[in-house]
C-alpha cells in the first residue's frame, strides 16, 4: 500500500494486492486490482499483452494470483514464463519453481512437458525418492514402463538395506508400484509372468499391501493356466471376506466348475458351512438352480435366513433375478408363492405368540407388497403395507410408512407421500436419513421452503448472510440437495411459464413472470454450484501430485488421475447437465411471452429484502453481490443462453465420454444449440448408428 | 441386489461422501476423503450392490410380466418416431443401448452398483505422540467414519465392514490397537462395538461433537487379527 500510494499504478504492487485481497476472499476486489495492473502494461493492446516488459517476479506473482484463485491453466502458463525468464533449468535457484511446474504439468495432463521437468527436477534433487518415483510415474504416463521400471529399480538397487523404519511404508508402496508396471509389460507372455511372480514373492515381506499381494498373485497365476495354485490363493481370499462376490466367481473358474451347476451347488453350500453369513454363498445358487420344485427350496430357505432376523430389505437383495428376463416370471411367481403358503401356516398354526407371529406376518407382508410395487400393482402393494401397519399396533416400524411414501410416490401423490414421510421423521427426528428422505420428497412435491426447513436442521447455520442451511449445503458438497433443489426451481419455472400461457391480466402477469424468473435463475444458480463442486472435485487432485510420491502411493495417485480423467461424464455431472437442458429449453419462450408486454421492462425490476436474501445466500456479499442470479436476466435467446449455461458444462462431458456411454439424443441437441456445425453432428451420427448396429 | 464388500477405491469416494451426507451429522469435503485414500489406502471398504446375473432393467415388463412382442414393438417405435436414428434391432440390442450407464443418482458408482455403506479408516501417525499416553500413534488405528443406508441395516454390513477394516490395519501398518468415537446416543453403534466387536471405553468426552453431545472414546487390541498362513486343502465339490 505504500508504494502505492507513491505511484498508484505500481505494477507488482497492484499484483500483490490483488494476491492479498484473493487470499483474504475479497474476490471482487482483488480482481479489479488484477486487471487493473494488467491494464497499466506498456505497449499492450486490449487484446495483446506486452509480453516482453513483464519480468519474471511479475509473471510469478501473476502466476501466484492465478493459483490464488485455482486456475491452473493460466497459473501453469504465467509459473512457466517466470521459469523461462529466470534461465530455466540451468538456474539451480528455480527448482521450487520447477517443482510447482511438475505438479501443473500433471494436473494439466501435460504429459510431455511433465516428463520434461520430472527429468530435469531429478536431476536438481537426485537425493529424495519422492523424485525417481515421480519421474517414473511421469515416464509411466508417456507410455515408456520399460524405463519407468529401470528407474524405479536403479533407486531400489541403491537403497537397499538403507531403508528406516519410517520409510518402510513408502518402500513398500514404491516397491508394488514397480510390480504393477512389471505385470503390465509382462501381457501374456510366460516367462516375463514368472519374472513378476519371482518379484513379488521376493518382496513380500515388504509389501504392505497383504490383500493387494494375494489378489496379484491369485492373477498371476491365472494369467499363467496355473489353476490349482490360483485356487489355493482364492480360497485365502475367501476367507479373509467371504462376502467378495468376485472371489466366488473366479474360483467357480479356477476349479473348472464354471457350468456345472450340481458342482456349483456342492461348491457353494461346503463353502456356506464355513461361512454362514457370507452373501455370495447364499445368494449364488439362486442364479443357477434351474429345477423348480429344488428352487423353490432354496429361494424359502434363503428368504427364511433374512425373515426370521426381520430384515425388510429382503425383496431388494433378491432384485437382480426380478429384473432378469430369463429369470423374472419364474422369481415373481415363485415367491408369491412362497409368501401366501407362508402366510397360510402361520394363520393355522395357533401355538406360535402373537408377538412374534404379527413380526414375522408383518415382514413377509411388506416382502409382498415390493413385489407388488414392482408389478406396477399399485392397489395390492398399498393394502399389503396397510395390513403390516395394522400388525404393528404401537406403530414403531418406520418402514412401513417410508414404504407406503414410496408407492404413493410412484403413483405421483407427492403431497400425501411427504405427509407420511413427515410422520415417520418425527418418530426420530435426531436421524439424518429420515430427515433427508423427507426434504428429498418435499422437493419432489416442488415445497421447497419446506425442505430448506427441513435440512438446516442437520447444518451448521452459522454465517451472518444466510439464516438458511445452504451456505453449509454448498461448502460441505452436498451435491444430491442441490441438484434436486435446482430440479424443484425449474419445474416451479415451468409452472409458472405455463400460467404465463393462460393469464391475460397485465398486472397479474407481470407478477407471474417475475415469479418465474426467480425461480429460472435460482434453478440456474444451484445447477452452476453443483457444476462448480465438480470443478472443486477436479482441483482438489492438485496437492496429491506431489503428497503421493513422498508417500509412495503411487497406485492410489493413478487411479486418481484415471477417474478425474472422466469425472464430467458421472451419474451426478449428467444428470445436471441434461435438468440444465431441460431448463434452458423453455428460457426463450418465456422471453418471447415477456417482450409481448406492454412494459416488459417491470418483469426486470426486482428489489430483494433483506430477509429474502438470506433465504437463499450462499457466500457472503463480498464474494457473490448476485445471490439471486438476475445476470442471467439478459440472456434471451437459445443459442446466447447455450453459450453461456451449458457450452462449458457440456465440452468437459464430450470431450470425456467414451463412444457407448454418450448419450447422443442430448449431445445432438446440444450440439444444435451451439450451431457446432455439420460436421460435428455427421460425426456423432455415424457414431450413433455404429453403436446401434452393434448386435448384442 | 445382494451387498458386496470391497476395498473402496478413489472412485468410490464421492459415493461415500454422499452417504456419509444421507446418514450423519459429521461431515467432511472431498478432500479430507482424498487425503484418507492417498495416505491410507489400504484400510478403507465399502459395501455396494452388485448384480451377480447382470440382469437389465426393468423397462420391458408390463405389470410384471416381460412385454409382449407387439407391446415391445410399440415402445420401440415410440423411441423411434422421438429420433429417427433410434433403431435397435432386438431386445438385447435396446437394453444394452438404455442400459450402458449407471442410474443418475449420487449413490451410484457404476451401472447397478451403488453404495450402502462404507468405514473410512486412518492411521493416527499424523499425530504428535503424547508423553503422558501409552499409546503410540503411529501404532493406533483410528475409525474416522462408518456408515450403514438405513434400508440396508440388520444385514451385519458395518460388522463385516468393520472386521475387513481393522484386519487391514493389522496386516498393512501392524496396528497395535484401534480408537474410535461414537455419539452417547447413538445405542446401536454402541452395541456393535462394545458386545460384537468386544471394544472397551477408554473415557467419556465431554462435549465432543459439534451439538455439544459426549462422545464415548473406545478402543480395542488388534492382536487377534494376527493372519495366519494357513492353506485349505479340503475338497469343496464333494
Amino acid at each position: 500500500d505504500t508504494n502505492l500510494k507513491k505511484n498508484g499504478v505500481h505494477f507488482n504492487s497492484l499484483l500483490l494486492k490483488a494476491l492479498v485481497n484473493q487470499k483474504n476472499d475479497n474476490v471482487l476486489e482483488a480482481k479489479a486490482n488484477f486487471q487493473k495492473a494488467l491494464s497499466k502494461v506498456p505497449g499492450s493492446t486490449k487484446n495483446n499483452l506486452n509480453l516482453n516488459i513483464i519480468t519474471a517476479m511479475s509473471c510469478q506473482l501473476i502466476s501466484s494470483y492465478y493459483k490464488e484463485c485455482e486456475d491452473y491453466e493460466n497459473n501453469y502458463v504465467w509459473l512457466k514464463r517466470a521459469y523461462m525468464k529466470s534461465g530455466g533449468h540451468q538456474n539451480m535457484g528455480n527448482s521450487m519453481m520447477l517443482n510447482q511446474l511438475c505438479l501443473l504439468a500433471a494436473q494439466l495432463r501435460k504429459y510431455p512437458e511433465l516428463l520434461e521437468f520430472r527429468e530435469h527436477y531429478l536431476a536438481a534433487k537426485p537425493g529424495f525418492r519422492a523424485n525417481w518415483t515421480g519421474f517414473a510415474l511421469a515416464l509411466d504416463l508417456n507410455n515408456n514402463t520399460k524405463s519407468a521400471v529401470e528407474k524405479l529399480s536403479q533407486f531400489e538397487e541403491a537403497a537397499e538395506g538403507k531403508i528406516t523404519e519410517k520409510e518402510a511404508f513408502e518402500n513398500g508402496e514404491c516397491i508394488f508400484y514397480k510390480n504393477d508396471l512389471m505385470l503390465k509389460l509382462a501381457k501374456n507372455d510366460e516367462t516375463k509372468l514368472h519374472e513378476v511372480l519371482k518379484n513379488l514373492e521376493e518382496k513380500k515381506k515388504l509389501l504392505n499391501d497383504k490383500l493387494g499381494y494375494l489378489e496379484r498373485k491369485a492373477e498371476i497365476y491365472v494369467r499363467l493356466g496355473d489353476m490349482t495354485n490360483a485356487t489355493k490363493v482364492y480360497r485365502k481370499l475367501i476367507h479373509r471376506n467371504p462376502d467378495n462376490f468376485k472371489y466366488f466367481k473366479m474360483l467357480e473358474i479356477t476349479l473348472g466348475i464354471k457350468d456345472d451347476n450340481a458342482l456349483k451347488y456342492k461348491m457353494y453350500s461346503n463353502l456356506l458351512k464355513k461361512y454362514p453369513l457370507s452373501e455370495p454363498c447364499r445368494f449364488m445358487p439362486l442364479t443357477f438352480i434351474e429345477e423348480d420344485s429344488e428352487l423353490k427350496a432354496y429361494l424359502k430357505f434363503y428368504l427364511d435366513l433374512y425373515w426370521a432376523k426381520g430384515v425388510f430389505v429382503s425383496f431388494q437383495l433378491l432384485k437382480p433375478l426380478f429384473r432378469n428376463l430369463k429369470l423374472s416370471m419364474k422369481f415373481q411367481k415363485l415367491a408369491e408363492e412362497i409368501c401366501l403358503q407362508r402366510l397360510k401356516s402361520l394363520q393355522e398354526n395357533v401355538k406360535n405368540d402373537t408377538q412374534s407371529k404379527s413380526k414375522l406376518e408383518s415382514i413377509i407382508r411388506y416382502f409382498l407388497s415390493n413385489l407388488y410395487l414392482f408389478q406396477r400393482n399399485y392397489d395390492a402393494a398399498l393394502n399389503e403395507i396397510q395390513q403390516c401397519q395394522y400388525l404393528d399396533a404401537e406403530s414403531k416400524v418406520l418402514e412401513f410408512e417410508l414404504f407406503q411414501a414410496r408407492i404413493l410416490k410412484h403413483m405421483n401423490e407427492f403431497k400425501k407421500a411427504c405427509e407420511l414421510m413427515e410422520i415417520a421423521r418425527q418418530k426420530d427426528n435426531k436421524d439424518r436419513f429420515l430427515n433427508n428422505k423427507s426434504c428429498k420428497y418435499h422437493l419432489r412435491a416442488n415445497d421447497i421452503n419446506k425442505a430448506v426447513e427441513l435440512i438446516s436442521m442437520f447444518t451448521k447455520n452459522d454465517t451472518s448472510y444466510c439464516d438458511t442451511g445452504i451456505t453449509d449445503l454448498h461448502s460441505v458438497q452436498n451435491t444430491w440437495f442441490l441438484s434436486e433443489q435446482a430440479e424443484a426451481y425449474s419445474r416451479l419455472f415451468e409452472i409458472e411459464l405455463n400460467k404465463l400461457k393462460t393469464s391475460e391480466d397485465e398486472t397479474e402477469r407481470i407478477k407471474i413472470a417475475k415469479c418465474a424468473l426467480q425461480y429460472k435463475n435460482l434453478a440456474v444458480k444451484r445447477f452452476e454450484a453443483v457444476f462448480r463442486i465438480y470443478g472443486i472435485y477436479k482441483n482438489d487432485q492438485h496437492d496429491f501430485n506431489s503428497y503421493a510420491l513422498r508417500r509412495g502411493t503411487v497406485q492410489p495417485l493413478m487411479h486418481l488421475i484415471k477417474w478425474v480423467d472422466k469425472i464430467h461424464t458421472l451419474p451426478v455431472y449428467r444428470r445436471i447437465l441434461k435438468g440444465m437442458t431441460t431448463l434452458v429449453k423453455k428460457v426463450p419462450e418465456f422471453h418471447q411471452i415477456v417482450d409481448t408486454f406492454k412494459s416488459p421492462e417491470k418483469v426486470f425490476l426486482i428489489n430483494h429484502s433483506p430477509k429474502e436474501i438470506k433465504q437463499v445466500a450462499v457466500s457472503a456479499p463480498e464474494v457473490d453481490d448476485d445471490p439471486f442470479g438476475h445476470k442471467y436476466d439478459t440472456l434471451k435467446n437459445l443459442k446466447k443462453i447455450a453459450d453461456v449455461l451449458i457450452r462449458p458444462y457440456f465440452e468437459k462431458y464430450d470431450m470425456e465420454v467414451s463412444k457407448r456411454n454418450r448419450d447422443y439424443v442430448l449431445s445432438l441437441v446440444i450440439n444444435k444449440w451451439l450451431e457446432n456445425g455439420d460436421e460435428t453432428q455427421n460425426k456423432l451420427l455415424n457414431n450413433y448408428e455404429e453403436i446401434l448396429n452393434k448386435v448384442h | 441386489m445382494p451387498i458386496n464388500i470391497r476395498r473402496a477405491t478413489v472412485a468410490d469416494l464421492i459415493t461415500m461422501q454422499h452417504t456419509n451426507l444421507t446418514n450423519l451429522p459429521e461431515n467432511y469435503t472431498f478432500k479430507f476423503y482424498l487425503y484418507h485414500l492417498l495416505t491410507w489406502p489400504h484400510i478403507s471398504f465399502v459395501a455396494t450392490t452388485i448384480d451377480p446375473v447382470d440382469s437389465s432393467d426393468n423397462l420391458l415388463f408390463v405389470n410384471g410380466e416381460p412385454a409382449s412382442e407387439n407391446i415391445l414393438k410399440e415402445k420401440i417405435n415410440k423411441i423411434a418416431k422421438e429420433n429417427p436414428l433410434f433403431k435397435p434391432e432386438n431386445n438385447d440390442q435396446l437394453l444394452e443401448l438404455i442400459n450402458a450407464n449407471a442410474k443418475m443418482d449420487s449413490q451410484y458408482i457404476n451401472k447397478n452398483e451403488k453404495i450402502v455403506g462404507y468405514v473410512l479408516a486412518k492411521l493416527n501417525d499424523d499425530e504428535e505422540p503424547n508423553p503422558d499416553s501409552d499409546i503410540n500413534p503411529a501404532q493406533t488405528g483410528h475409525v474416522t467414519s462408518l456408515s450403514v443406508m438405513r434400508t440396508y441395516r440388520k444385514l451385519g454390513i458395518a460388522e463385516k465392514l468393520m472386521l475387513q477394516s481393522l484386519k487391514a490395519l493389522r496386516d498393512t501398518h501392524n496396528a497395535k490397537d484401534v480408537i474410535l468415537h461414537v455419539r452417547e446416543s447413538n445405542g446401536a453403534a454402541f452395541h456393535l462395538y462394545k458386545n460384537k466387536l468386544d471394544f472397551e471405553i477408554l473415557t467419556v468426552e465431554k462435549g465432543y461433537y459439534m451439538d455439544k453431545e459426549d462422545a464415548y472414546k473406545m478402543k480395542k487390541d488388534l492382536s487377534a487379527y494376527d493372519s495366519e498362513d494357513e492353506d485349505f486343502e479340503d475338497n469343496l465339490l464333494i
